[in-house]
């Protein structure tokens, strides 16, 4: 709710006032008591206060307060009611008018207590009490000065940990987004890790060619002057060295111009479980299930695999309604190992509009026939594929007609090529 | 002139070919052999009739300054006298530090002019060189604190003063001759006691008892 509120201007607040005077409204107008709404309409103004204008709406806490025991016949349910704007104000109000709002729920308690509870018999009645002693007038005033006390002290609590939680710990969906983001980021470092390293490898591999060129000009330089002769040999040798230096600048140039490149790992598959509670959170029943013995991995394969996973779950949140069921399913063989992520997208997208009236057609054989013949493609499909390409693997991204969409991806000898590398 | 015999160790062929030309083409320098192996080079040494080794110091399968670490405590296990000088691609002060703290009488960086590598192969080629006592005291402030073993400090304090006037001498960077000249004793006087100091503090090489006598510098 205090996101709700946060989020829009006026619409929220106004709902909930609206709504805690209706109720208020009617809790008085079931006993008959007209000018008990006076009372609902401090409330609910307080309410409607309490976001923009919260330095007016603690001072209507006193009032509302003092409206309550004066004209209201529940008002006790008015009471908790009131405890709302209290709640309110404590997550929205500025330092100053939070303790404003303490000091005035103290003042609005004692209220209570003195009115309904030391003039009035209400709470010796509760007990089964009909007598009116001074002490029984001071220990009906110390109950509900307490109590009333404690519920605003709640409300207060309440509401300040609430947008404390939300600005600081953020709802589980916020966490799940924030595990996604936080995944892609890290995969994003990884990458940029690697190109570095290689970048530097390759750097080293142009000094000592860079070197030689150096070496064997400066080299024949010094040769030449002793004898003439071995200018030839110097000369060849070092344009065989210029070309290598070349060559190899010529790598580097490319490599760092390029975009398709092997990350260095810290991801494993066994990843997967916390990226798919994560989705989970954002409303995709993920569901992960192996099959066969699983053998070891290289750091390369296991982010390849993660990554195909991964971008697969990323297009289903993309394109598949939130309810969308996901397998991931990883079938190991003796050699290989075969990922295959299904969802069920379409065919809940198609339930929803039948649900809204729309006529939806079933897929017939054209369907079927596109689904067999047609290849879906894109600049993530086609980077997955040259990075599963690396270690001889092959996916295939399919449609299945009214169900969704069905990712394969097949490593038929994953494990010969691990034990090699 | 004598001739300084010169081992080369580096793995990359080309540069070998360049520095070999670059040596052989000079009156006083030939190089007698050529690895590119250091394993190799590392089993073969003990037996290089060589004034002076040429070694690249990053090698395959080394850390840092490993390579040139083994290199000298293999010549010294051998007896074999020849001086150890580092190559590098880019002349450092800390890459020359590290590889006299290795053992190496210097480091030479192939980016240096070819005058400056044949001047600096002539120095190093020398029995008593030392690299320049100032680079020793300025960049050696910078590194961690010596440690002098208990046997040679016990060899320090008992020194006689007129061993104590031939460290200082060689603490200022003079050589053994002129060492020697200077409180007017034989050569072999200075030499023998650098000797014995290298063995109490079980160095390899006079720029590491240098390195850890650096507090002395004056």
């Amino acid at each position: 709710m205090i996101r709700w509120i946060l989020d829009r201007k006026w619409l929220p607040i106004v709902l909930f006032s609206s709504m805690i005077g209706l109720f208020s409204s009617g809790i008085e107008l079931l006993s008959s008591n007209l000018i008990g709404l006076v009372v609902s309409a401090s409330i609910a103004v307080g309410v409607f206060l309490s976001r923009k204008y919260s330095v007016i709406s603690i001072f209507l806490i006193p009032v509302s307060t003092y409206l309550l025991a004066t004209l209201s016949t529940n008002p006790f349910l008015e009471l908790l009611l009131l405890a709302s704007s209290v709640l309110l104000v404590s997550a929205f109000g500025s330092r100053l008018v939070r303790i404003g709002n303490i000091f005035l729920a103290l003042i609005s308690s004692v209220l209570v207590g003195l009115m309904l509870g030391y003039e009035n018999t209400f709470v010796p009645a509760l007990f089964g009490s009909t007598s009116n002693t001074e002490l029984v007038k001071v220990n009906s005033l110390l109950v509900l000065t307490v109590g009333t006390a404690l519920l605003f002290g709640l409300a207060i609590a309440g509401g300040r940990l609430s947008l404390i939680k939300l600005q600081h710990v953020g709802s589980p969906r916020d966490q799940a987004v924030q595990r996604i983001s936080g995944e892609r980021l890290r995969l994003e470092v990884a990458k940029q890790n690697e190109r570095l390293e290689i970048a530097k490898d390759l750097s080293e591999l142009l000094v000592q060619r860079i070197t030689s060129v150096v070496s064997v000009t400066e080299g024949g330089s010094y040769a030449i002057k002793a004898d003439p002769g071995s200018a030839e040999r110097v000369l060849e040798k070092a344009l065989g060295a210029a070309r290598a230096a070349q060559a190899e600048l010529r790598r580097l140039y490319d490599y760092l111009n390029g975009s398709i490149f092997s990350e260095l790992v810290k991801f494993r598959i066994a990843d997967l479980d916390e990226l798919s509670i994560a989705y989970r959170e954002l409303g995709f029943n993920t569901v992960i299930e192996e099959q066969g013995k699983s053998f070891p991995l290289n750091d390369g394969m296991e982010l390849c695999v993660y990554k195909i996973v991964f971008e697969s779950l990323q297009n289903v949140r993309k394109h598949a309604p939130v309810g969308t069921e996901i397998s991931i399913n990883f079938l190991w063989v003796e050699d290989g190992l075969q990922v295959l992520i299904k969802d069920n997208g379409i065919e809940l997208a198609n339930r929803a509009r039948v649900a809204v009236g729309e006529i939806v057609e079933g897929y017939d054989v054209q369907d079927d026939l596109e689904a067999l013949v047609s290849e879906f493609d894109g600049a993530t499909l086609a980077a997955l594929k040259d990075r599963a390409a690396i270690y001889s693997g092959r996916i295939e991204a399919t449609k299945v007609p009214g169900v969704g969409f069905t990712l394969s991806a097949i490593f038929p000898n994953l494990k010969s090529l691990a034990n090699e590398r | 002139m004598a001739e300084i015999r010169i081992g080369l160790v580096d793995s990359n062929e080309l540069v070998r070919f360049g520095r070999t030309m670059m040596m052989n083409s000079q009156k006083d320098m030939r190089v007698v052999f050529e690895e590119s192996d250091p394993k190799v080079a590392l089993n073969r040494i003990a037996d290089y009739l060589v004034d002076i080794i040429i070694v690249e110091k990053s090698q395959h399968g080394f850390a840092g300054s490993d390579f040139v670490s083994k290199l000298s405590k293999t010549l010294k296990e051998a007896g074999n006298p020849a001086k150890i000088l580092a190559s590098a691609p880019f002349t450092s002060d800390q890459g020359r530090w590290d590889s006299i703290a290795s053992g190496a009488a210097d480091e030479v960086g192939l980016d240096s002019s070819g005058s400056h590598y044949l001047r600096t192969i002539r120095l190093a080629a020398k029995p008593d060189y030392v690299a320049e006592v100032e680079f020793i005291r300025e960049f050696g402030a910078t590194q961690q604190k010596p440690v002098i073993t208990r046997k040679l400090a016990e060899s320090l304090e008992s020194l006689e003063p007129q061993q104590k006037t031939i460290l200082a001498g060689f603490l200022e960077g003079l050589s053994d001759q002129e060492n020697a000249k200077r409180i007017d004793i034989a050569k072999l006087r200075v030499r023998q006691l650098i000797e014995l100091l290298l063995s109490a503090g079980g160095f390899d090489s006079r720029g590491q008892l240098l390195i850890s006598l650096r507090d002395r510098l004056s």
